[in-house]
């Protein structure tokens, strides 16, 4: 099937494609620039799905073995688990954040953020103490580690409880139109253990999985360029790379996953997340997420195998990216030029290529159109944690893919951006943008309605 | 994406007897990817599209979404009358109105797009496994069991399963009324309550009164619908039809292939072969319109304008799988392992199904494997 789906995408490069690198007038803005007519924003890692489950599916070339380690994967993603002693799937907590990966993923998608006065298992805080900690990261915080773990098998009790609680202001635009924006404030309850003074928290709602394996496949050499290069991207927005511990290879890396580009690969990524949210261990992360006294909690065998995290690496790798739709909409071409003149397109960079990855030519030399730069950027003091992470400031934040972000309501029923889910609509998510993304929030202010209208419908039907 | 299985050909369960997962095949090109573009305008005419997406709606889903949450709701009842009186009469009601419960919601996973996901539905309901130490230390703890405590625990303590884990027993020590405890009567009254209230909260979730879930679908590709398209949406549908064999190829095979009754669909009631059969006829209704409704024939009506020799085929291949699945007898744990043939001549009738669901019936649809359908087997 593999083969002749290879077939098929070559043939759907022909239909979809045709225009690729056209660029025509874009009305006020300036002109349509040529990525605007590419639909194929995943390269041949591109599928053809508007649907819910646009997040979660293979690339059309993915084939054979991989396939078949895929498709295990796909289930361990999904699987839930129990803890250990257990007949099937045993090894959660004995503290965690939730049962399985998709429990946080959803569909492949965003994570929630809490309401009000209550918690959601769907996001993660980090926790730290001030200064650097091991290898120039994060200070673990005692009895804690650097992620609260919210939930715990019966009978013992969770790290502690977070409970958000928000304030709402109003921005205007020009033409009358008004947005709320919800701005959130955490507190620590219920410390399982006496928490020190000046514990920093970050909130991190869980991304959608997609376009990771091509993510990956840009290379070191790539990003550092895109870092020492800030003229490429327009005045006033050069990016830096954080350089991150690769715990897996047992070195430093350029980081490019996790909201502060703190994970270097997707094995880390995943087997970090088996490990810290799940509290399933494996011999990548063999440590329990646990520091009192539990007997047995830090000395027993990896809850699963190596082949398991693999199977899961695997799966994340391989999915695709939803190709655009509507690209040719005369909103949407116009939308673009705005993205471009605004200077949405400095950090939004949105176009990248990969490297050659062995034995992964889905993966390797693709022209990929996944609106980052995967570069840390000041975003002000709005959106701060102020909690540095590895080179990340507590201001800086990775410049976050806007691929696919249109199919985003269809895929997790809502919307909410950001790093901790704060912001209802793409409006309300631009509007945050503060620091170095100044500028350009405050030329979307000034835009008039029509010119809004199409940026939004451009960012939709990425 | 849990829609996505790899399945045998020939189900040769000795070859897979140490592998969780079995091994994928390759085949020949789909004929035509007709929804490659996202271009609402290939595939079916759309005034067509939109009849069926109208009849799926309003005569399959809503129907059965409506009757999952009534008989949610008298389970709930039912529980209530066991707790009040623990006899064997009562236990045994109150077994019936599970497995009654059972049967909508298993009908309706041919469908579970949507809220069911999207608001955390299923998890909530259906997660397997449950934790069964768990459930026994929280039953014996001194926590207070409250609807709102259950709620908010992990799914692993909740649901479906952990309220048959109580109320039918664990192999082997099946559950006697007169042995029921106040706490886990408290357990089975509270956790019952929390289920019947996810059940309720899904037909809100679909309702227009609610989160009004089915004008999305309805009204797709209008701007108050987050499809983009009527393509769009008709993929979601046809999508979760095509592939709802291959779940039920999987809830086969994965007992055989690991030799373990811990992979059965509702081990503790020995009710799998009735959550298949209802996976099946959810399905069927997909495509022939569900029994006594007004629709206009499902997304099989498509299927026998364009092509009456593949409908044909789909009617039989329906009807070899229900009857397959009805010779799982007398339960799906003894068929196990006494009469595993009767488990792998169902898996091969699905099997059938799901190669003419993938490679015939999706594509003419105009669903191809370069989208939702990638990784799907098409061929054998």
């Amino acid at each position: 099937m593999r083969r002749v789906s290879y077939v098929t995408a070559a043939l759907l490069f022909a239909a979809c494609n045709s225009d690729h690198g056209v660029t025509s007038p874009g009305g006020s803005a300036g002109p349509v620039p040529s990525y605007a007519n590419d639909s194929l924003s995943g390269g041949d890692m591109t599928s053809f799905d508007e649907s819910s489950t646009a997040f979660g599916d293979p690339g059309p070339t993915v084939s054979g073995a991989e396939l078949t380690q895929r498709t295990t994967g796909d289930r361990l993603f999904d699987a839930t688990f129990v803890p250990a002693p257990a007949p099937l799937n045993p090894g959660l907590g004995p503290r965690f954040d939730n049962v399985s990966c998709t429990s946080c993923h959803t569909n492949d998608g965003r994570g929630l953020p809490p309401t009000s006065g209550t918690q959601f298992p769907s996001i993660l805080y980090r926790v730290s103490l001030p200064g650097l900690g091991p290898h120039g990261g994060p200070v673990p915080v005692p009895d804690y580690g650097t992620q609260l773990e919210l939930e715990a098998i019966v009978g013992m009790t969770p790290e502690a409880t977070v409970a958000a609680a928000y304030t709402d202001s109003t921005v205007s635009f020009p033409d009358g139109t008004t947005i709320t924006l919800h701005s959130p404030e955490y507190t620590i309850g219920a410390p399982y253990m006496p928490l020190p003074a000046g514990v920093l928290l970050s909130p991190r709602v869980a991304p959608p999985n997609f376009g990771l394996g091509l993510l990956e496949a840009v290379t070191d050499s790539a990003i550092q360029a895109l870092a020492t290069a800030p003229a490429a991207l327009g005045a006033g927005v050069a990016g830096t790379a954080n350089y991150v511990w690769d715990s897996i290879g047992g070195t430093m890396r350029v980081g490019r996953f996790g909201l502060k580009s703190n994970q270097p690969t997707v094995p880390d990524q995943v087997a970090s997340a088996f490990d810290n949210d799940m509290g399933v261990t494996s011999s990548y992360m063999p440590n329990e997420p646990c520091y009192d006294a539990i007997p047995g909690c830090l000395t027993h065998a990896p809850d699963v195998s190596d082949s398991t995290v693999q199977a899961v690496i695997t799966y994340i790798r391989t999915l695709a990216v939803p190709a655009r739709r509507n690209i040719h909409a005369s909103t949407v071409q116009q939308g673009a030029a705005v993205f471009q003149s605004v200077g949405c397109a400095g950090c939004h960079l949105p176009t990248l290529v990969t490297g050659t990855v062995s034995n992964e030519p889905e993966l390797s030399n693709q022209t990929i159109h996944p609106f980052t730069d995967l570069l840390l950027h000041d975003m002000g003091p709005g959106l701060a944690d102020d909690r540095p992470d590895f080179g990340a400031s507590g201001t800086q934040w990775r410049t976050r893919p806007l691929w696919g972000i249109g199919l985003t309501q269809l895929v997790n029923g809502r919307v909410n951006f950001l790093h901790d889910g704060r912001a209802q609509s793409l409006l309300e998510a631009i509007m945050w943008h503060d620091g170095q993304a100044a500028p350009a929030r405050q030329k979307v202010q000034q835009l008039s309605t029509s010119d809004r209208n199409a940026l939004l419908a451009f960012l939709n039907s990425l | 994406m849990y829609l996505e299985w790899v399945v045998t050909s020939s189900l040769t369960f000795s070859y897979c007897i140490d592998m969780r997962f079995s091994v994928g095949l390759m085949l020949p090109l789909v004929p035509v990817v007709l929804a490659a573009c996202g271009d609402s305008s290939v595939g079916p005419g759309s005034k067509m599209n939109q009849g069926v997406i109208v009849d799926e709606v309003n005569s399959v889903f809503l129907p059965n979404i409506d009757s999952l949450a009534a008989r949610g709701a008298r389970l709930e009842t039912a529980i209530t009358t066991l707790a009040a009186l623990p006899n064997a009469a009562n236990l045994s009601a109150a077994q019936s109105a599970w497995k009654l419960t059972r049967v909508s919601y298993e009908y309706g996973e041919a469908f579970s797009f949507g809220p069911i996901e999207t608001d955390g539905i299923d998890p909530a309901v259906d997660t397997w496994p449950v934790d069964m130490t768990g459930i026994n230390a929280l039953i014996n703890g001194p926590d207070s069991l409250t609807t709102p405590f259950i709620d908010g625990l992990d799914p692993t303590l909740k649901g479906f399963h952990a309220v048959e884990f109580v109320l039918f027993g664990a192999p082997g020590t099946p559950t006697v009324a007169a042995a029921l405890t106040p706490r886990q009567l408290e357990y089975l009254v509270t956790a019952g309550q929390d289920l019947s209230n996810e059940l309720t909260e899904l037909e809100t979730a679909w309702s227009t009164s609610g989160g009004n879930f089915a004008t999305q679908v309805l009204d797709a590709g209008q701007s108050n619908s987050s499809y983009s398209s009527q393509a769009a949406a008709m993929q979601d549908i046809v999508t979760q039809m095509a592939t709802q064999p291959a779940q039920v190829i999987y809830k086969l095979q994965q007992p055989l292939t690991t030799d373990s009754s811990y992979y059965e669909e509702s081990l503790f009631s020995d009710n799998t072969q009735a959550d298949i059969a209802s996976n099946i006829a959810g399905t069927a209704a997909m495509y022939f319109g569900a029994p006594g409704s007004t629709m206009h024939g499902g997304l099989g009506a498509i299927v026998r304008a364009n092509d009456p020799s593949l409908d044909a085929t789909v009617r039989a291949q329906f009807a070899e799988a229900e009857a397959a699945i009805a010779k799982i007898t007398p339960t799906f744990n003894v068929a196990l392992y006494q009469d595993p043939a009767l488990l792998q001549n169902a898996a091969q009738a699905a099997l059938n199904l799901q190669k003419t669901m993938i490679n015939l019936v999706a594509p003419l649809l105009g669903v191809g494997n370069a989208g939702p359908l990638g990784g799907q087997p098409d061929n054998d």
